[in-house]
């Protein structure tokens, strides 16, 4: 950081510097010359008689004030005539070698590139002075905007770069919960980027927005060279761009169409996945937006653009029937009927007679709402699927009730918002679909309850010391933190929080849905998902050591570092599993059914503990979890280490004694004791 | 040829030449030492700070630097020069004189070391 970082006032500093040499010089030499010729020139007294010349530091003040206009009169004594030949000589120039500088300077301030100078080094500084967590967006435009506010609604801070001056305006116009940073400059430029904090170590991600796709690419490039760590989300509308920067980065590329149309043929053909992917990528608190199941069936598509090719594509993939009206596009092929779709006779030609749903992909609004009013004219029950391409058409579309809108910059936003704020949850939608429908209605009915009616929060969460400093130091020293003990309520560990455990990447291993019983080690990257609340409370039990204590142990201890350390010497408080929730939580704590699972795609390690993986969730007895995660402890000690470790240890069992054990607590225990944990020693 | 550099050069040396030249002789001799070479060595030293203005280089940063301490050197004797002859009551006394020759001999110093700079640079140069 400190190599890359530069002095930026000091360019402007310099540039003064540089610029202001040849008027100082003048302004020197002129006074050093004037000054001494007036110093070598004999005066006169009051009676005629000759004197002695002036002395240097007499006539360098005579200069000074003359030459700055103040004009003293003739001191010490009146001049004779050739003083004053000096004089109105020394007049003429000096105050002209004073009014170039002063001209050279004000040229200076008004200079463009001086401007460019002074503006860019403010910002720098302003970049450099972010001491919070923060992310770089690059172009201002509908879906740059809405990725700021989102940012912002969701508290945390950004810099944006727009090349556009007057969206520059617009943007600061904006209204913002925190004063926004942004600089009209051009993102493709590497400096720009740096300049944008992008070598920062508080620099959390890019997203690049801009209207171009080279410059998006660019911003791509760069950032995956000066800050290799830093992920790059860059929207790409051209097909066939997105390879190359997909090859290059392994970035996520996202082109709305595409998108939009995977999400569309999604829907039909998998709803639950699709509802499921939706609720994860929401922006939190924002209510829960019901949808509705597209039909299958025959689909009538207006617009044959990029849009129209990717949903046509998609649909007919899904099994779908489509029909394909455009005027523009009717030369290249595969277009149906040749017409615009606004008039019935269009639509029928398409045979929506016959057709269950209709999607508007024209890139002007008022002629998609205007196929849509005339298809619903003829079709009350058609599934209307309509694309927006301008947020200030918003209430025409409200006013129009289609059955699924489409937004390419929302979609864009959602998508890149969701990703970057939470890089854990891409990893989990990439997992997403390996899960069954049935699978996704489960998750979805679990995530949907933890924050009723609303999109929940997401978080990652690092098993290190500084996101998670008392659960890290307990785990670091052996301590048998588990998933239970993340979801039990540090004021009642009786009780679970609303939160839901999704994923635990541990090395190169997924961990979807672990049970409660899966064991937490350090280092480990979890995924939660959960109410504001929650997120509140379970913050007491990562960084605060009482209430970790609490959690583990049961007992209450409040007391201070001191307090902490007499008690560890004296006694401490032995583990005791924690007790079931009370039967209104029954539902929440019950087995996942869900355990370990490999990689995407199968291509990194299987789990080397598949042997230990539960047969089938117990269904009759919903309080008994199944033995899902065993640590690799236990796996790499072989079975004959597993079956010493299958009895409780009567170390592990607290004052409550074994009948307050579930009976498969053990099997997944260390086997190793804990020294120094909080099971006491 | 660099007409930049020979600029530079020539009243490096001609701040150090008049420096010198005013250094030179008895420390509190009041006649060994001329106020216009002062007066001159000023302006020339002056003349070579502005000149390293705006150069981004180590070396003319260094440049800069020793030549803002002749300047304030100097400064500080021309200012002590016009005290002692015009606004003391005992005129120029060997006291004032020493005073003001030994700010120059530091000037001198700093003088000095910039042309050794220029000098090493050169050397480095080889071309």
């Amino acid at each position: 950081m400190s190599r890359e970082h530069q002095p930026v006032f000091g360019d402007v500093f310099y540039l003064i510097l540089r610029r202001m040499r040849f008027p100082l010089l003048l302004v020197i030499g002129v006074y050093a010359f004037c000054a001494t010729g007036l110093s070598l020139i004999p005066g006169t007294d009051a009676n005629g008689d000759p004197t002695d010349p002036m002395t240097l530091f007499e006539a360098f003040y005579v200069v000074s004030y003359t030459a700055t206009t103040i004009g003293f009169g003739e001191v010490p004594g009146p001049y004779n005539t050739a003083q004053r030949l000096w004089m109105t000589m020394t007049m003429y120039v000096s105050v002209a070698s004073w009014t170039y500088s002063l001209f050279a300077i004000i040229a200076l301030l008004q200079d463009r590139a001086f401007q460019n100078a002074v503006r860019m080094a403010r910002f720098s500084q302003r970049v450099q002075q972010l001491r919070e967590p923060f992310y770089i967006v690059c172009g201002t435009g509908e879906t740059g905007t809405l990725v700021c506010h989102g940012l912002d609604h969701l508290g945390l801070r950004f810099v944006a770069i727009e090349l556009d001056a007057t969206r520059v305006q617009n943007f600061r116009m904006d209204e913002f919960a925190i004063d926004p940073l942004v600089v009209g400059a051009d993102a493709s430029e590497p400096r720009i980027l740096r300049d944008a904090g992008l070598c920062s170590r508080f620099c959390r991600g890019v997203v690049a927005l801009t209207d171009d796709d080279a410059t998006n690419q660019a911003i791509a490039v760069t950032v995956r060279l000066l800050a290799p760590r830093v992920p790059v989300l860059a929207r790409i509308r051209n097909a066939e761009t997105e390879t190359h920067i997909g090859v290059f980065g392994g970035d996520v590329v996202i082109n709305p169409f595409e998108r939009f149309a995977e999400h569309l043929a999604g829907a039909i053909a998998a709803p639950d996945r699709y509802r499921l992917r939706e609720l994860l990528t929401g922006l939190p608190g924002e209510p829960l937006a019901a949808i509705e199941r597209p039909p299958a069936g025959h689909w009538v598509m207006c617009g044959y653009g990029r849009f129209g090719h990717a949903v046509t594509q998609e649909l007919r993939a899904a099994g779908m029937d489509i029909a394909i009206i455009d005027q523009l596009h009717y030369e290249e092929g595969g277009v149906d009927v040749n017409g615009t779709g606004t008039n019935s006779e269009d639509l029928l030609a398409a045979g929506l007679d016959r057709a269950v749903g209709l999607v508007t992909g024209n890139s002007s609004d008022t002629k998609n709402l205007a196929i849509a009013v005339t298809a619903r004219a003829l079709r009350h029950d058609l599934y209307v699927i309509n694309r927006q391409n301008q947020l200030v058409n918003t209430p025409l579309f409200e006013a129009f009730h289609q059955n699924l809108l489409m937004v390419p910059s929302r979609i864009v936003a959602q998508e890149f918002l969701a990703r970057i704020t939470t890089p854990m949850l891409n990893r989990f939608l990439k997992l997403i679909p390996q899960h069954s429908e049935a699978d996704c209605t489960r998750i979805y009915d679990r995530l949907a309850q933890l924050n009723p009616g609303c999109h929940p929060e997401l978080w990652d969460l690092g098993i290190v010391s500084e996101h998670a400093p008392a659960v890290t130091d307990l785990v670091v020293r052996g301590g048998r933190f588990t998933v239970g003990h993340l979801r039990a309520d540090p004021f009642d560990r009786g009780r679970r929080l609303s939160v839901l455990v999704l994923f635990i990447r541990r090395g190169n291993r997924n961990i979807q849905l672990p049970s409660d019983e899966f064991v937490l080690k350090e280092d480990d990257r979890v995924l939660l998902a959960g109410s504001p609340e929650a997120k509140r409370r379970l913050d007491l039990t990562l960084s605060n050591v009482n209430h970790l204590a609490y959690v583990m142990t049961g007992q209450e201890s409040n007391g201070g570092y001191l307090w902490r350390v007499l008690g560890r010497r004296r006694r401490a408080n032995p583990v005791t599993p924690l007790p079931s929730p009370e039967a209104r939580h029954g539902d929440e704590a019950g087995p996942d059914g869900w355990g370990v699972d490999g990689d995407v795609g199968g291509t990194t390690e299987s789990l080397d503990w598949e042997d230990c993986k539960p047969k089938k969730p117990v269904k009759k007895k919903p309080a008994v979890p199944p033995e899902v995660a065993v640590p690799d402890a236990a796996v790499d000690a072989g079975p004959q280490q597993r079956m010493l470790t299958g009895k409780p240890s009567p170390r592990e069992l607290g004052p409550g004694g074994p009948g307050e054990r579930r009976p498969d607590d053990d099997p997944c225990d260390e086997p190793d004791a804990t020294p120094g944990s909080w099971s006491g020693s | 040829m660099n007409l930049e550099k020979v600029v530079f050069g020539f009243f490096i040396t001609l701040a150090a030449a008049l420096n010198f030249g005013f250094w030179t002789g008895e420390i509190d001799n009041v006649a060994v030492h001329n106020g216009a070479e002062l007066a001159a060595a000023l302006v020339a030293s002056l003349i070579a700070t502005v000149l390293k203005f705006g150069d981004r280089t180590q070396l003319g940063a260094v440049h800069l630097a020793t030549s803002l301490v002749a300047d304030l050197n100097l400064i500080v004797a021309a200012v002590m020069w016009v005290w002692a002859t015009q606004a003391s009551s005992s005129g120029m006394t060997p006291g004032h004189m020493s005073v003001i020759v030994s700010m120059s001999a530091g000037a001198l110093l700093a003088n000095v070391v910039s042309v050794v700079l220029m000098v090493s640079e050169i050397v480095q140069a080889r071309r």
